[in-house]
């Protein structure tokens, strides 16, 4: 008899035939509560929800929901894929699940405080210290006989699935960070926009109230002694993958985002480096992983948290949510002891379940999952971002060889039965199909309880490894959850709490030191960025024009000379004939990737994402957007004269724009100062430097610099008409250099300069280094021995030799300024290291 | 025995340091066998701030924060203890080690869940089949544990050479376990991982050893700098026993124990973060001496 070869492969994930349908009846029908959505979608005008998905899309992207997006050097994060299709949970569904997750919120909550305090559950013999102490993220420093017995766990989010009896399941709790709730906002905001009809149809639960309450809830968590407490959210910054979820988290619970770098311990407690010294910080919602979050006693090599927040911890001066080590609960391997614990800690039998799990630490159950191991996936216990095994899909040899891993050391695996989750309809190119979903959940403690968000965020995993996947980013394609409301009112199942009353404040408030520095610099690179747009595209004109005059030449002379003054073309090029393919190679290649104009793109992009929650939100979109597809024209156009045109013309409207929005958006704080600063400073520079290059040229090309200047400092139609036509140097200077009221003048920047430094906090004598009177009578005085020269073009040797002098020395006093802000305001601290890899019995 | 311990480590930097924190396993704690009559912390620079904290293993750590710039940093203890660790009984006579294993793990419920911490895998000691290969001589089915964890501890101190350089802190246990050759710490390692190898519970053990040995004795190994050795669980009955692979001791009266951890990374003496800095070169000096010795 011959042996047919078994196909070895998991079950499928998607198993139409015994899923729960969230949608459909087993008679086919579909459920009354899904009937009002579909005829919303069916009656969509135009191609329905084809047209709507690419809206949707849009306007994730015009938000910035990105994973990953600044770590890619190409800036191009990984936009998630949005399905418009909610997932729908009836009201009294739904109070099933909320009471079971309050309840196991509760529980783990009772749990992390006896683990990190009397570890009463170890000695009685409820909790394996197999669980704990080999655990990574049981972390001793943070151990506290005196540990509050409640509190710990301040966010939760549990990941649920519904099983073919219809009954939902807990996959998996998330402790440690509770992440993806930032997510969930963004998706409803955008389903909101997108399919404002579909919400029309029934009542669904708002998300904004849970906001609210965990606003308050945080508040809450500060001394009693503290009046007004600074709370902030500590992210990785922008490298990491969630970097978009902690922004927009931040600023939907009122938050100031700060990195490690932006924190500092003094006396004590944890304290925020700002404009005005120190802050002190009185709650911390982290996004940094526990283990990051103290050099000191934690991870030494991590630069992610602060010195000292264990201790700042340890002496009640500062709370974090959730507590340093609340990860230690994200193991599967507990599932099995939570009824038992439930009844321990709380006196009530667990209400939700989790999804049969085993851990093999127990002769019984490594005997169960041996038995039958196909229909497992199995896990090492404390391997939180490892892939499963499904040792359906292996082959006899590499299946015994997982088996006989696992006989040796049972206790370090877990077993997760596969389980076959419900299914959703998802829209797809075919039409509405029905696929698998999983609907992750979130809760917060409000100092009494636990309050559910009445909504979540779905994923639809299309294998079984996407299913087991931690990290939100290989999830899949993402969906809203509904959770309607039971008497049609809209009604918030959280109790709306009494609103802090908040005393007016003004601008000038608290300013990061390291957003004061992003900002300085962004409003350097935003300018430069125009400046340099400007100089490339006025010698693209001139190239276009094909054949060149000799007025053509003269300028073009002068404006490589200038490309080469801010590093746009490199030397052999501007000294290069005008007229040589030397000079219009470099031109259409400057815009190039790796060029410096890109890198000033890059820079934009990534200090714009970093200082995002001080931006207006069109600023933003500014940056985002119109940065975004004027780079994209750029890399079309590369090489290509016309088209580059094109695309810096889109550049200088940005900026522009970016302008614009700057000064109508943004409150005159410290802020707003310091981008103003930096963009004067450029500026400065540049119409010394660059529109008036030039004239530092020997001999100067009197005609061509004269127009030059006019059109760099885009002020030829001023010229125009104040003058009519003939070109003078007297008029022209004073027009490009002293002329207060022109914004590109140099005299502009430097009185916008010193009314910025005037109004500064804590000035030192350092930020004196302005001469701004005595440049500004310099500046009038050099045009004025011009105009009381002869009117002719060649004999203003003397007041050329000044007025070059005085560019340079005006030059200088911007850069001084440029580092003096830096000394004053921006702490660049030493890096810090680790010490301690001394050890026993070392001779030296 | 009553004993004077003075223990001076001193950093040397390359640039000028603005700020330092650091975290001390420096004061002995107090146990059954071992009273600790006087312990000092002192620095320079001056710490502006300093805290005491017991950690999980019931450790004394001492926090301190320094503000002043400084190129050195000089800390030094300074304890009088009196320590007499109790005689072992009749290592014979001690549980066979299988048993003692099994109760370790009892189904996923140990009842000595202390010790049961002290099983598994720690950050410095990973798990190597070499680790049970280079045990199993010494552990016989059936042998009384003591017994067994005594040989072993022979057997390291006649296998390995002392050498102070041919290892340093990150120097992996499997190399040392291939080279034969190290320090009091990686003896301490070695023996831990074998015993962990079998399922059996040992602990990390930092200290001091007499500086000067008695008279018509032979010195000491690992007296110049913090010591290490080893705590072996032998079962409720006997508990923790304390074995010194360096000099191929049972514990007694020759050491001082200031903290145990999992490994070296738990109680290391002096950890820290500096801001600046740059380069650093460190020194230790340790005198453990009895007081009746004192001139």
């Amino acid at each position: 008899m011959s042996t047919v070869p078994e196909e070895r492969a998991a079950p499928a994930l998607a198993d139409l035939a015994t899923a729960f349908d969230e949608m459909v009846t087993g008679q086919g029908a579909v459920r009354p509560h899904w009937q009002s959505l579909l005829s919303a979608v069916n009656s969509l005008p135009g191609t329905g929800l084809a047209e709507r998905t690419e809206n949707a899309s849009r306007l994730l992207a015009e938000d910035g929901a990105l994973y990953n997006a600044y770590a890619d050097p190409r800036g191009l994060g990984q936009q998630w894929q949005f399905d418009l299709l909610p997932v729908i949970i009836q009201a009294h569904e739904w109070a099933i699940v909320e009471a079971g997750l309050t309840q196991r919120a509760r529980l783990l909550d009772a749990l992390l405080s006896d683990i990190y305090g009397r570890q009463r559950l170890l000695r009685d013999g409820l909790l394996p210290p197999a669980l704990v102490f080999p655990n990574p993220e049981f972390l001793r420093p943070c151990r506290d006989p005196d540990m509050p017995p409640v509190g710990m766990l301040q966010c939760y989010a549990a990941d649920l699935v519904r099983l073919p009896d219809g009954g939902w399941s807990v996959l998996a709790d998330r402790t440690q960070l509770a992440a993806g709730v930032g997510y969930a906002l963004e998706n409803r905001r955008v389903l909101a926009r997108t399919m404002p009809e579909a919400f029309r149809t029934q009542p669904v639960n708002p998300l904004r109230p849970f906001f609210d309450l965990w606003q308050n809830a945080l508040q809450s968590l500060a001394a009693p002694t503290r009046n007004s407490p600074h709370m902030a959210l500590l992210t990785p910054g922008p490298e990491h993958d969630a970097y978009f979820e902690h922004v927009y988290l931040a600023r939907a619970l009122g938050l100031t985002s700060v990195e490690g770098a932006d924190l500092a311990l003094r006396d004590g407690r944890v304290a925020m480096k700002t404009l005005d010294g120190l802050k002190p910080v009185d709650v911390l919602l982290r996004r940094v992983e526990s283990g990051l979050c103290d050099p000191l006693e934690l991870d030494s090599a991590s630069t992610d948290g602060v010195v000292g927040m264990l201790q700042s911890v340890r002496s009640g001066q500062l709370a974090v949510a959730n507590g340093i080590g609340s990860g230690v609960l994200e193991t599967p391997a507990l599932a099995p002891f939570l009824p038992g614990l439930c009844r321990a800690l709380l006196g009530e039998e667990l209400l939700l379940p989790a999804v049969p799990t085993l851990w093999c630490g127990q002769a019984v159950a490594l005997e169960e999952v041996l038995h039958d191991i196909g229909s497992f996936a199995i896990r090492r216990c404390f391997a939180r971002l490892e892939e499963p095994v499904f040792p359906a899909s292996l082959d006899q040899a590499a299946q015994a060889e997982l088996v006989d891993r696992m006989r040796r050391q049972p206790h370090a695996y877990v077993a997760q039965r596969l389980v076959t989750p419900s299914v959703a309809p998802t829209w797809t190119s075919k039409g509405l199909m029905p696929n698998p979903v999983i609907v992750r959940t979130f809760l917060v403690r409000d100092g009494q309880d636990y309050h559910a968000m009445p909504g979540g965020h779905a994923r639809v995993p299309s294998t079984h490894h996407e299913f087991f996947r931690a990290p939100l980013r290989h999830h899949g394609i993402g969906k809203d959850v509904w959770v309607l409301s039971e008497d049609g009112s809209r009604s918030v199942s959280v109790g709306a709490p009494a609103p802090q009353r908040l005393a007016p404040e003004r601008a000038g408030a608290v300013l990061p030191s390291r957003a004061a520095d992003n900002l300085f610099w962004l409003g350097r690179y935003v300018e430069r960025l125009d400046n340099g747009s400007r100089l490339l595209r006025a010698a693209l004109w001139r190239l276009a024009t094909g054949t060149l005059g000799p007025r053509d030449m003269a300028e073009l002379r002068a404006i490589a000379h200038s490309l080469e003054h801010f590093s746009l073309i490199d030397t052999a090029a501007a000294q290069a004939p005008p007229d040589s393919r030397v000079l219009a190679q470099a031109l259409t290649q400057a815009a190039g990737p790796e060029q410096p104009l890109h890198d000033t793109f890059r820079a934009i992009q990534r200090i714009g994402a970093t200082v995002r929650d001080r931006l207006s939100g069109d600023m933003w979109q500014a940056i985002n957007q119109m940065l975004g597809d004027a780079r994209r024209r750029l890399d079309y156009g590369f090489g290509d004269i016309d088209r580059l045109i094109t695309a810096l013309d889109d550049l200088i409207r940005f900026s522009a724009t970016f302008s614009g929005l700057a000064s109508e958006n943004m409150t005159r704080g410290p802020g707003w100062r310091f981008l103003d600063i930096g963009r004067r400073i450029e500026r400065g520079v540049f119409v010394g430097q660059g529109a008036l290059g030039a004239f530092m040229l020997q001999p100067v090309a009197w005609e061509p610099a004269m127009r030059l200047a006019l059109e760099l400092c885009d002020s030829t139609i001023t010229y125009r008409s104040r003058y009519l036509a003939a070109l003078q140097p007297a008029p022209v200077l004073d027009l490009v250099l002293a002329d207060d009221s022109n914004p590109r003048s140099l005299s502009f920047q430097l009185r916008r300069l010193d009314e910025h430094l005037e109004a500064l906090p804590n000035r030192t004598g350092d930020l004196t280094v302005l001469p701004v009177a005595e440049i500004a009578n310099d500046l009038n005085a050099v045009v004025r021995l011009f105009e009381r020269g002869d009117a002719g073009k060649h004999s203003e040797g003397a007041p050329l030799a000044m007025l070059q002098d005085l560019l340079d020395e005006s030059a200088h006093s911007l850069r001084s300024l440029s580092n003096a802000i830096t000394r004053t305001y921006f702490t660049h601290v030493p890096a810090a290291q680790a010490l301690g890899s001394q050890r026993a019995a070392q001779k030296r | 025995m009553l004993y004077e311990l003075s223990h001076r480590t001193s950093y040397s930097y390359a640039s000028p340091v603005d700020l330092a924190w650091h975290a001390l396993h420096l004061k002995a704690r107090a146990l059954p066998h071992q009273k600790v009559l006087s312990s000092e912390i002192i620095s320079a620079p001056r710490a502006s701030e300093i805290r005491e904290s017991v950690d999980h293993f019931g450790n004394l750590v001492t926090y301190l924060a320094i503000k002043e710039t400084h190129d050195n940093f000089i800390v030094e203890v300074r304890s009088r203890v009196d320590v007499a660790f109790p005689a072992i009984g009749d290592a014979a006579a001690s549980p066979a080690w299988e048993s003692v294993r099994d109760a370790l793990w009892n189904d996923g419920f140990p009842h000595a869940v202390e010790a049961s911490e002290f099983v598994h895998r720690s950050p410095l000691i990973a798990g190597h089949p070499e680790l049970l290969d280079y045990a199993l001589p010494s552990f016989a089915p059936g042998r009384p544990i003591a017994e067994a964890a005594i040989d072993l501890t022979h057997r390291i101190k006649a296998d390995f050479a002392y050498d102070p350089d041919a290892t340093d802190i990150s120097t992996p246990l499997l190399q040392v376990l291939k080279l034969r050759r190290g320090v009091c710490q990686d003896f301490a390692h070695v023996q831990i991982g074998c015993l962990r190898s079998l399922g059996l519970s040992a602990r990390y053990v930092s200290g001091y050893i007499r500086t000067r040995p008695r008279p018509g004795q032979e010195a000491l190994r690992g007296a110049d700098a913090s010591h290490a050795w080893v705590s072996v669980w032998c079962g409720e009955a006997m508990g923790w026993i304390d074995v010194d692979p360096t000099n191929d001791l049972v514990v007694s009266d020759q050491h001082v124990l200031i903290a145990w951890g999992r490994d070296f990374s738990d109680v290391s003496p002096v950890r820290g973060v500096i801001l600046g800095g740059g380069h650093h070169t460190f020194g230790v000096a340790v005198d453990l001496k009895p007081v009746d010795d004192a001139a």
